[in-house]
Formats: structure tokens, sequence, C-alpha cells
């Protein structure tokens, strides 16, 4: 389910929340977040992997919130007024992101360009599904599976 | 007729009869003469018989008739019991249980051959009991009938009370006859609950039927062979209710005749009985002499079945997902309590605090009686090790006397599924590698009989369960050597361990100290599965041995998994949780109290020298503020102590585990996490990994 949920990210008319990773958009298809929180307290986890911010509360159960930025390989930022905690759903994992600010939910009528053909192929294309092009505002489109580390064979 | 939504329960019961198969086996291999275990396995196995009948597995219901027969013989004191039967007897069971196995695994019932265990058995209730040979083939399904019925043929053998009687005298008064009618029904009969209510509406019909063998419900819910008495009040006569009876098919015989409610048919049944019909017509059918001799015989052993029942305590059994739903909302009602707990402290609300007790004492009770219900007895994971230890005795020619102690222990339900396979491990090691064999026994002038135990007890929040034995005990300078020959360790490091700790490295994976590979134990994988999977469990393991005189294998485990005192530290800014059974004392110390030894920082508590964890530097906790105080948390982890030095003690709480989740495999260094009274999350240190 999770893969079809992928698929549809490089497909033309799908509704995405998109966000702000310091100044570029990012967006994940709609069907797979779950909710936008504010930052609350992120209780640190020793000798997790250092993409991984820790744990959070969500309603009494324990959710893992991992550094989106630091995944990405982008420039550490201060968190501010506009910092949320998007919490997506992939597989049977729930993960909570960090992100430095939520702007809006668009959809991507154009169909997204392939990632490696947008920009240089580096390994960092791997977390990308694709580039959506809304009247000239370029939304990167995140793969999830690929971001939270899944086995393949667990798609 | 749908049998597979009655699957479950299928599976469930007969594993119930199998196991009280297994024991009372077991206790006849003791006592031989005991009739009335007798009597109870030959229910087991009737019961076994009536269920894989109504299942249709019909090479169960053959296996377990032909063990039916064998055993009524044997109760009925017309077959000696002997060791040869026995074992017969416990392979049957065997091949019954993988068989029921196998239809547990949707695999058909006949994967397991039982031609040779059911010739077996036949052989021996015919040929060694004479009086059984004349029997046709139809009659060996039930050999001894024609034998115990031989003086006399009872067929008005239903108990009657006194009430019954008073009650059939009355009818007699009023002019009604009373009759008794004996149905049997057909083998082939598959809805028996329905063939005995429509004999029972036509009888009513006819007039009152004022008793019937078994009860009623009893008959509804199929709860009897292929026979039942009923005692009719009728207007009309015998003919009529012949007649009646006649109407419905699937009856294989049945007899009618009037009672004479002053005999005493119950307690004298083959002395009174044929006073008690002295109306003519004593059959409607011309088979009934002999045939009413096998209800006869039945109703011997009837009589004891109902007395038995008040044992049994009433229970429910309840989808274990519906009990971890439970849990979790135990769980969630905790967690809120607590946070309510802390507004009241916070904004000084003495009347929310005095409400919150209350509702405390109530939250406690329901949390003892959620974690009561998941409890169940270790007996449900010991008593099928009697048998095994047996076996292993007779496979090895060593003699073995196992004792059980404790089993009304109880675990949560998830300990219990996980011990057993550790437990077996232990037990075949100290039966294959730790008792010697007799002669060798007797040479060293113990017993030959080695002694065995499995104990179980309560020690604090924990269960310790122990396995011990008398044997030869576990050589620690073999054990070193066994290690640097196998790399493990290095010759230097072997001969700084002292015995006790040389004795553990049994635990490290890949060590196996059996000279030879046998059936019973030693595959190469051994104690350091048995480690990780008590380990798995938040259990400790530990190995306590003498030369000649003995090993004990001691397991703790916790009481349950999901909600565990704990006490909450302060490392700078961060907040943890150490599960209080692992606690030995907390102190406060000065920074002076910490001594070095080769530049390992230790503390002197009285007299004893415990190495010190630096959490923050352990946990690489950011450093904001410069302790004031430094406190001392003593944890141990089997016999190995340690301090935990943190900043501050919040206290004791009550917490609930919650898993990190699948991002956090391998991070081995928190057992859980748990969301504390502010909505914060602490993570739950694990001590054991921790010290390593």
């Amino acid at each position: 389910m999770a893969n079809e949920e992928n698929k549809n990210e490089l497909q033309e008319g799908i509704q995405v929340v998109a966000f702000k990773l310091l100044n570029e958009e990012y967006g994940v298809s709609i069907l797979n977040v779950q909710e936008i929180r504010d930052l609350t307290n992120i209780t640190r986890v020793p000798f997790a992997a250092d993409y991984i911010k820790g744990v959070i509360n969500l309603r009494g159960s324990v959710l893992p919130v991992i550094d989106l930025k630091k995944r990405l390989g982008l420039a550490d930022a201060p968190y501010t007024d506009n910092t949320r905690i998007v919490t997506v759903t992939v597989g049977d994992l729930h993960v909570g992101m960090l992100v430095d600010a939520v702007t809006e939910v668009l959809t991507i009528n154009s169909k997204p360009v392939d990632p490696k053909k947008a920009i240089n192929g580096k390994e960092i294309t791997k977390f990308l599904s694709g580039i959506g092009n809304v009247d000239g505002r370029l939304i990167i489109m995140l793969n999830l599976q690929e971001i939270m580390d899944m086995p393949k064979e667990n798609k | 007729m749908d049998t597979n939504q009655y699957m479950d329960m299928f599976l469930d019961e007969s594993h119930e009869h199998l196991q009280s198969l297994n024991d009372g086996l077991l206790s006849l291999e003791d006592n031989m003469e005991d009739i009335s275990v007798v009597n109870e396995i030959f229910r087991n196995a009737h019961t076994l018989k009536g269920m894989s009948a109504t299942m249709g597995y019909n090479k169960i219901a053959e296996l377990t008739h032909e063990m039916e027969d064998v055993l009524d013989l044997i109760r009925k004191e017309q077959l000696k019991l002997d060791e040869t039967i026995i074992d017969i007897l416990f392979k049957c069971v065997d091949s019954l249980g993988q068989m029921i196995d196998n239809v547990g695994n949707g695999d058909p019932e006949d994967l397991v051959d039982v031609s040779d265990l059911v010739a077996q058995l036949s052989k021996i209730s015919k040929g060694e009991v004479p009086e059984a040979q004349g029997a046709a083939p139809a009659a060996a399904a039930a050999p001894a009938a024609p034998a115990a019925g031989g003086d006399a043929a009872p067929a008005s053998s239903i108990e009657l009370s006194d009430v019954d009687k008073d009650v059939i005298r009355e009818a007699k008064e009023k002019g009604l006859l009373a009759v008794h009618v004996h149905i049997q029904l057909a083998e082939t009969c598959l809805l028996k609950s329905a063939r005995s209510y429509m004999v029972m509406n036509a009888l009513d019909e006819l007039g009152d039927v004022i008793k019937s063998v078994p009860p009623t419900e009893d008959l509804e819910q199929e709860k009897f062979d292929h026979d039942f008495d009923v005692v009719v009040v009728t207007a009309s006569d015998i003919k009529a209710v012949e007649d009646a009876v006649n109407t419905i098919s699937e009856i294989e015989k049945f007899t009618v005749e009037a009672i004479d409610p002053d005999a005493k048919p119950a307690e004298a049944p083959k002395a009174e009985a044929p006073k008690a019909a002295p109306a003519p017509a004593p059959a409607a059918k011309p088979a009934a002499p002999k045939p009413a001799a096998k209800p006869a015989a039945k109703k011997a052993a009837a009589p004891a079945q109902p007395a038995k029942k008040p044992h049994k305590s009433q229970s429910v059994r309840v989808d274990i997902d519906k009990l971890d739903t439970l849990m979790n909302l135990m769980g969630e009602l905790v967690i809120n309590k607590v946070r309510l707990e802390q507004i009241g402290q916070t904004n000084r609300l003495t009347e929310l605090t005095e409400t919150l007790e209350q509702m405390d004492r109530v939250t406690t009770d329901l949390q003892n009686i959620v974690m009561k219900v998941r409890m169940v007895p270790v007996s449900s994971v010991f008593n099928r090790f009697p048998r095994m230890v047996r076996d292993i005795a007779k496979e090895l020619n060593k003699e073995f006397n196992l004792t059980i102690e404790g089993e009304e222990t109880e675990l949560d339900r998830t300990v219990i599924d996980e011990i057993g396979d550790p437990l077996m491990h232990l037990l075949r090691n100290s039966c294959d590698h730790g008792v010697e064999m007799p002669d060798v026994r007797e040479a060293k002038g113990k017993p030959r009989v080695g002694e065995i135990g499995l104990i179980a007890r309560h020690e604090g929040n924990n269960v310790v369960i122990m396995v011990t034995d008398d044997g030869a005990g576990i050589d620690a300078d073999k054990i070193r050597s066994k290690a640097v020959e196998k790399g493990m360790i290095s010759q230097e490091e072997a001969d700084k361990l002292d015995d006790a700790d040389a004795v553990r490295l049994i635990f490290l994976p890949g060590f196996s100290t059996a000279e030879k590979i046998t059936d019973i134990s030693g595959r190469g994988v051994g104690m350091d599965v048995v480690r990780s999977k008590i380990e798995s469990l938040s259990g400790h393991v530990d190995v306590e041995t003498k030369i000649d005189e003995g090993s004990v294998f001691k397991i703790k485990l916790p009481l349950t998994l999901a909600i565990i005192q704990a006490m909450l530290v302060q490392v700078q800014e961060e907040m943890y949780a150490i599960p209080l059974g692992s606690i030995d004392s907390t102190i406060n110390i000065q920074p002076t109290d910490i001594q070095t030894i080769q530049n390992k920082e230790v503390i002197v508590l009285r007299g004893e020298i415990i190495p010190i964890i630096r959490m923050d530097k352990l946990l690489q906790v950011p450093h904001v503020k410069d302790a004031e105080d430094l406190f001392v948390v003593v944890v141990h982890a089997g016999e190995a102590k340690a301090g935990i030095v943190v900043d501050n003690l919040i206290g004791q709480q009550e917490i609930v585990i919650k898993t990190l989740g699948s991002l956090f495999t391998g991070l081995k260094m928190f057992s859980g996490a748990t969301v504390l009274g502010d909505g914060r999350v602490a993570l739950i240190l694990d001590v054991a990994t921790m010290m390593q």
C-alpha cells in the first residue's frame, strides 16, 4: 500500500503537504501525513542514528522524530515558532519529521520530474521521488521509504 | 456440519486432555494399582474420542477408542497393567499429540501412522483377556461389555433419587406408568444432540420426562457417548412408548421397561435389577439383553463423573488480544492518573488531591486485577516436563527423580509462552550432562537415582525459577581451557577469571562443552540461546555449581512486562527511568568518595568495592550545569553490581513500558520508554546492558 502511495508521487494531480527546510520547499503525499503538530519536548535517544532527533509523546504512545535536514544533509538551523513536526505513516511505521515550517497543501498538476534528471546525480537523490513544478514553484517530493531506511522487502 | 469454528476450542481442549493423559500415565507408572487414575485417564481418552469424532478426525477417534478399550479392561481389573502397556499408551499419547498438531497446522491427521499402535492395543485388549475374545469384531468396540455384565443383564440401571421414586410412586397411585427408556444411538450418528432431542420430544408428548441420565443439558451439548437413559411417567403403555421411539432414525437399539420405585436399582444394579423389571416386555427388539449389558458397564463409571466436577474452577477462555487491549487501556489510565496527581500537587488543590487518593486506590486494585487476569501458573509449562524427564531417563539409561516445587507460582502470560524452551533446555542439560550414569554415581557414593529439581518461587517483584541437579557439577578448569581452545578468550584472561565467572562462560555464544553431541542436548546452540531468551524477557540467568555436588541454574524473571516500578533519575536536564527491580540502594556521595583502581572509578560501600558508571559520560548527555551533589544508584545484574552516578533522584513511580519501535532496533541500552506525568518521554535503562 505504501508503495502505491509512493508511486502516486510521480503522477499528476496529487495533493501534497508542502513544507520548508531552510529555503527549499519539500513535499510528501497527503496520504502519508497523519497530522501536523507544534514542536514539543523531544527526548534525546543516546546511541540512536544521528538523524533521529529523539522521541515524543503522541497521545500516550512513543513516536520517533527524525531531523529531516540532517537526514538530507542540509545545514542545521535553530528552532523557530514555525518549526513543526509532521507525523507520517509509511507501512507500519509512524514517524515524526522535524520541518522548519509547513506552508500549505497543494495540488501538483504537471508530471513531476525525475530527480536524477533535475540535478546532477548525487547520492542524495535516493531520498527524492520527484520534483513537482507548481507555476514555477519547485516542490521536492520525498521518498519516505528511503528516508526511514526501511528494508526493501518491507515496502 | 461446519466444524472449523470449533477448531480452536478443539485444539485447546485436546491439549488439555493430552496433558491429563500424560500426567495420569506418569502417576500410574509409579503406582500401577491406582484404579482411580485409570478411571481419570479413561475419561480423558473417552472425551478425546468424542471430540475428534465430532470434528471428523476418525484416525484420532480410532486410536483413542482402542486406548479406551484397553483402559476399560484395566479399570475393571480384567487386565493387569504392566510397563509394556504403559509404554504403548505413552506412544499413543505422543501420536495423538502429533495428529492433533497436524490438524492444527491444517495438515491431514493421517500423516502419522497409527495402525501399528492400534493393532498392538487391540491385541492387548483381546489377547490377554480370554473372555473378551469370543466377542465378534463389532463387539471389539466394547470388548469388556459382555464380561462385565455377565452375571446379570440389568437393563434398568438408572439411578433414581428418593425424589424421583416419590414421583414414580405418586404416578403409580394415579394409575400412571413409569417407564425407563434406554436409547443407544448409532455409532455413525453425527448430530447426537438432535437425535436425543427428538427422543425427548417424542417422550414428552406421551407424558412427563422426570429424569434423564445424563441430564438434558449434557444431552443438548452432546456430552454423552452414544447411549442415554430416560425415565418417563406416562398414561399410555409400554407399546406406545416403543412405537414413539421407533419412529426416530439413527437409533441403534433401545429398551423400554416399567420401573418399580421400591426396588433399589442404583445401589446394587446387578442383584436387584431383574426384580426391578417385574413387568413383561423387558425388551422391544430381539437384541435387547446383550446391548443392555453395555450401558450397565458404562454406568458403573458414570456416578464418579459428576462427583468430580465441583473440583473444577469456573473459568472463561478469553482471547489474549483482548487482555492486551485491556492492559494498554490500563496503561493509559495510569499515565493520566499520574498526570492528574502532578497537576494537583503543582496547584496545591487539596480537594483534587484527596479525590485522586481515592482514585489511586481504585486504579491500583484495578491494575492488580488486570495483571492477575494475565497471570498463568507456571504449572502450565512445568507439567510437560515430568514426561520429558521420564523419556530422557529411558533413552539414556539413567535414573532421575524430578521434584517440582511452586508450580502454582504465577507469571505473566507473555512470559509463560516464552519460558518453556529455555527451561526445557536447562532440564535436558541437567539430565544429560549433569547427572551421571547410575554406576558412576554409585562409585561416587551417591544414590543411583539422580535428583533433578524444578523450583519456582517469588522473590520480591520477581519470580525465580531454578533447575537443580545433584550431578557432576561443572568443572571451571574445563570451561576455561575450552574457551581458550575456541579462541573466545585468551589464556591470560582465562587465568584471571575466578571459578564462578569461568563457569559463566557457558552462556557465551558458540560454547558447548558436551564431549559428544547427543539427541538430548548440545548441538552447538546452547546456553547462549537460553540466556538471550531470558534476557529478552528482562530476566537474568545465572549458574552456581560445585564439583560432584551438582549445579543450580537460576532464572530470574519480572512478574510482568507492562507496568513496572521504577526510579526516575535526572542527569543534567535529561530524565531516565531505572527499573526498581535492579536497584539495590541509593546513596548521596561527595566527589572525593570516588577512588580509582587502574584509572577505573570505584566507590567503597559497606566494605564492598563497586565500579561506578558516570551516566552523563556514558550517554553523552549535553553538559548544561555543574551538579552540586552526586547520587549513586547501586544496581545489580545477576551477581554483578555497579553504581550509576546521576545528578538527582526524582523519585519512585510506576511506569508503563512502551517499546521504542523498529527505528531503534539494535539499541540495547534501553528496554523501552515511558510517558511521564508531565507528558515528557523518559527512556528506561537496561541495567544489564549498561554494565557490560
